[in-house]
């Protein structure tokens, strides 16, 4: 039976599927990474619950009938609806790997779950200021090409204001990337 | 009837509003502050009038550190290609982004949104609608200059995609 997968993965929950995509069995982790848990029944559809797996269907038969090993899907957020500026955030993430797992004369389709909020979380925050830091440099690259070289410590005539302005964004560039933390 | 669900990817350059065109149009919202997307969030919005239920994979932009995992693009029916009008670099990168969405799904719908229109003048706008269309990408489910902000074109777009997927399925 796949539950002996637990025993094997115990970072991961997993569920098993038949060839029509019904749910076999389920480990009980497996309703907290659903994004309708009351949609996740024994015999169920299990697009129902997990809507990712909508347009996977090739990829899950190719993977049953062997043509293809596995396949990932990293880092899958399930947002908390209930999110305010006062209440904690409890959106997670989650890694979904499907496989194929041949047991006696069964054949099953196996979904694997891992939890990798804190993994994502850390990413987001590296990501956030990288992101915000090149925003704020085109912005600003933008704001020299049509207001011309004066931000950038004066130039003389029109012909100079784009080297004295890219040399300003260089400048500009290299102040932000020693300013910028990245372990905030 | 019986609901039909597809699925459809929205990519881009980080920061050109994928994130808002989806909150707009599932959730009538709209916010000013950047939160940068990690990995993929799935919404789900049902358009009675055709019986469809679009799920729409928001992922996480590209960056000069990290591309778009074509994993992500596969099984979907169409995509929505997004730039940000004031950033002329995500335009310019519109080409990449559908032809990595048509080498993984050849025969899936494109639309582009030319984002954040209520930032320039309608002078330039027209100015990056030449420029779009120079490249010849010509997306069947068309070019929108939407902005997340005011909800301009933004339920257009999206309704038009999911016309295209339809007459194709």
């Amino acid at each position: 039976m796949p539950s002996r997968l637990k025993i094997l993965a115990p970072d991961y929950d997993y569920l098993a599927l038949n060839r029509e995509l019904l749910v076999q069995e389920f480990s009980d982790g497996v309703p907290n990474f659903a994004e309708s848990p009351q949609n996740l029944k024994l015999g169920g559809d299990v697009r129902l619950a997990f809507p990712e797996l909508v347009g996977m269907e090739g990829i899950m038969m190719d993977i049953l009938a062997g043509r293809q090993i596995s396949f990932q899907l990293a880092g899958i957020v399930r947002a908390d609806q209930h999110h305010t500026a006062q209440a904690p955030d409890h959106s997670f993430y989650f890694d979904l790997h499907i496989c194929h797992h041949q047991d006696e004369n069964e054949n099953y389709l196996i979904l694997l779950f891992k939890d990798v909020t804190e993994r994502m979380k850390l990413q987001q925050k590296l990501i956030q200021k990288s992101n915000e830091t090149n925003l704020l440099l085109s912005a600003l690259t933008h704001s020299k090409n049509y207001g011309g070289a004066e931000g950038a410590g004066g130039a003389g005539g029109a012909g100079e204001a784009g080297e004295a302005g890219e040399a300003g964004g260089e400048k500009f560039k290299l102040e932000l990337l020693r300013n910028t933390d990245y372990t905030d | 009837m019986t609901k039909i669900s597809k699925k459809i990817c929205l990519v881009g350059d980080f920061g050109v509003g994928k994130t808002s065109l989806i909150r707009r149009f599932v959730e009538r919202q709209f916010s000013d502050q950047y939160l940068s997307t990690v990995g993929v969030k799935i919404s789900r919005k049902t358009l009675e009038s055709v019986n469809l239920q679009l799920l729409i994979w928001d992922l996480e932009g590209h960056t000069k550190f990290k591309s778009i995992a074509p994993s992500y693009l596969q099984g979907a029916s169409g995509v929505i290609v997004v730039a940000d009008v004031s950033r002329l670099e995500t335009v310019e990168r519109l080409d990449e982004h559908v032809n990595l969405f048509l080498s993984v799904n050849p025969k899936g719908k494109i639309a582009i949104a030319l984002n954040k229109s209520d930032l320039v003048e309608p002078e330039k706008l027209n100015q990056l609608v030449q420029i779009v269309q120079d490249k010849d990408l010509n997306p069947e489910a068309g070019l929108y200059q939407t902005s997340a902000k005011t909800g301009a074109y933004v339920d257009e777009l999206f309704e038009q995609i999911a016309d295209n997927i339809l007459i194709k399925a």
